[in-house]
């Protein structure tokens, strides 16, 4: 059985006058998977899942959900796909009951009959732990309970292919968790089609990114680093060397002097070398550092390095997870000006963001 | 399609009556205004050819404010819903865009014929008292005028991307409309190049038909020789062409 991928975004650009937003993305998903798209504001996320969506037709290149083109059938498109916006996209005056009824009969349940409809409704509300507040008006429920309602709104017609954009903006780190573990669950159990649905998943924090199967870095409208997590990780190396001092990019400054790839990196300062263990004591003795430690390369310095360039060779158009190679390091130190200037140092702390504590 | 033009009608509805400042402010403004401009000019003047008193004059005048307001505002939802995000959450459901333009312009048609009821009810305090005829053909005209400026509010609202510009270019449109429609003088008593004017504004002759159900005569516009046809013309074509207008302006994006 070869059934068509989920999604396939071929050669995407499109510009907003003369700003252009996507230069050129090519990207498959597969039946069921899982893929976050990370990228600091303006790398183009937005404009990816407003075009997979069909609220806005691309300059150039083609955009398939289950084989149907965007551009020729948008209406088969929206047959396939459920999306969930940045913010709950439900009316606060109706209750969560009402917006799912509305939303059944714009999603052309209607012809499954009043009562398949509201037995669907009814599941999903179950599912997802609302069927208690089904007829409270959604404008009195909590952040977190709003997104779920709002979820359900996105899932209804069992899509083959979610979107989700930010899907936990501005909700506290338990709504956050309870809301992935939700993603979770769906994807076990709500599955419409054998494979499951499929979910592009537009995410800023990297403990998110972390849940996806595959991720995907957005970098000025480019695909800057396609894979799995652990591959992306493995790619930087075995190890990171992270520095504590005073002035972080007086020190990255003085490294590179003495011929190291050195950068600084919210506050600290990141040692790249191919091994790093044998730098540590050299470093640690030295008057500037105050604290030196070997840590394991996370989704963060995923994302510094791939919006440095790191992955460039390899990354943009592939699928493979791509390789930094021998002077991979080195790649990403040609652009360490970039990383500590454009990207913001929430995105790029080197510290695992906690889900709890974050 | 139908389902999804109704749902979106109920919910038009729905959620405008359950904003009850909303609702209870579009009714009490012309109630308002009738009573305050109807007693007060009650002695000061009167209506050339006609011996109705500025009060029972004004009435019509007033049901056709409540249409115009509460048919133009109802729209404001979808500002609203670009805003919040409810309106790109429709238009990614597998409908035409078509189904969101009649579900609005259903909804605020409606909205806005039931204040032209609740204000008409006042009609016998005042000495209307129309047959169902009568009553029907009001009704109708009440009706069309409704769904006129619900899809051109529907138009404007696609294109205007906060509520504020919507209420400045309401205030500077919608008032001059109403004023020049003989709602509030007749055009029989005014200068010539004002009865041009008048003669040209479509709603002239929805108030024109909303007069003679209502007041059974007279049988045409007021100070012309017209009859009732080319008002009827007009009332309806206006609202066929505005629900095109605004079927046409939904075809452009959204951001």
């Amino acid at each position: 059985m070869t059934a068509p991928p989920a999604l396939s975004v071929r050669d995407l650009a499109h510009a907003y006058g003369d700003v252009a937003a996507l230069r050129g993305v090519t990207l498959d998903v597969a039946p069921g998977e899982r893929v976050g798209l990370l990228g600091a504001n303006g790398s183009g996320k937005t404009t990816l899942m407003r075009a997979v969506s069909t609220l806005l037709v691309p300059d150039a290149g083609t955009v398939t959900v289950g084989g149907a083109d965007a551009r020729r059938d948008p209406a088969a498109v929206r047959r396939r796909i459920g999306v969930v916006f940045q913010s709950p996209a439900l009316d606060d005056a109706l209750t969560v009951r009402e917006s799912l009824a509305l939303q059944a009969a714009l999603a052309g349940l209607a012809g499954l009959g009043r009562g398949e409809a509201r037995a669907r409704i009814d599941d999903l509300l179950g599912r997802l732990d609302l069927a208690d507040r089904a007829d409270a008006r959604v404008g009195t429920l909590s952040g977190g309970l709003a997104r779920r309602a709002d979820l359900a709104r996105g899932l209804l017609h069992h899509p083959a292919l979610v979107l989700l954009d930010e899907p936990t903006g501005g909700l506290d780190p338990l709504a956050r968790v309870a809301l992935w573990d939700t993603l979770d669950g769906l994807r076990r159990d709500h599955a419409p089609q054998a494979e499951g649905s499929a979910q592009l998943v537009a995410t800023h924090l990297m403990d998110e990114a972390e849940r996806c199967d595959r991720v995907a870095v957005l970098d000025a409208g480019r695909l800057v680093a396609l894979g799995t997590p652990a591959a992306l990780k493995a790619a930087l190396g075995r190890d990171a060397l992270w520095l504590d001092t005073d002035d972080a990019p007086a020190l990255a400054a003085r490294l590179g002097h003495e011929r190291l790839d050195a950068r600084a990196v919210g506050g600290r300062v990141l040692v790249a070398a191919d091994d790093p263990g044998a730098l540590l004591p050299a470093l640690y003795a030295r008057p500037d550092v105050r604290a030196a430690a070997l840590k394991e390369p996370s989704m963060d310095d995923v994302f510094a390095a791939a919006v440095g360039g790191a992955f460039a060779g390899g990354g943009a158009g592939t699928s493979t997870p791509p390789g930094m190679g021998g002077d991979g390091a080195g790649g990403a130190g040609r652009h360490h000006d970039e990383v500590s200037g454009t990207v913001p140092p929430a995105i790029i702390d080197p510290l695992p963001l906690d889900p709890i504590t974050e | 399609m139908t389902a999804a033009v109704l749902a979106l009608w109920r919910r038009e509805v729905l959620v405008f009556v359950r904003d009850r400042a909303r609702f209870v402010g579009v009714l009490a403004q012309p109630v308002l205004f009738w009573v305050l401009f109807g007693f007060g000019f009650q002695g000061a003047v009167s209506v050339p050819g006609s011996d109705a008193s500025y009060l029972e004059y004004l009435l019509p005048g007033m049901i056709v404010l409540a249409v115009l307001f509460t048919a133009i505002y109802s729209t404001i939802s979808v500002v609203e819903d670009r805003q919040s995000g409810v309106l790109q959450a429709a238009l990614v459901a597998p409908q035409p865009r078509l189904a969101i333009v009649l579900g609005v312009v259903l909804g605020g048609t409606t909205l806005a014929l039931l204040q032209a009821v609740l204000i008409g009810l006042l009609a016998p305090f005042v000495g209307l008292r129309p047959g169902v005829g009568g009553t029907l053909v009001a009704v109708g005209a009440a009706g069309l005028v409704g769904a006129t400026f619900t899809a051109l509010g529907f138009g404007m609202a696609w294109r205007l991307k906060t509520t504020r510009a919507f209420h400045a270019v309401m205030n500077v449109v919608l008032i001059p409309i109403w004023l020049l429609s003989g709602a509030f003088f007749p055009l029989s008593g005014a200068p010539d190049a004002l009865r041009w004017v008048m003669l040209a504004n479509p709603v002239t002759h929805g108030v024109t038909l909303l007069r003679y159900g209502l007041e059974g005569l007279p049988a045409g516009v007021p100070g012309t020789t017209l009859g009732l046809l080319p008002s009827a013309l007009v009332t309806v074509g206006g609202a066929v062409l505005a629900v095109v207008w605004a079927a046409a302006t939904a075809r452009r994006p959204v951001y």
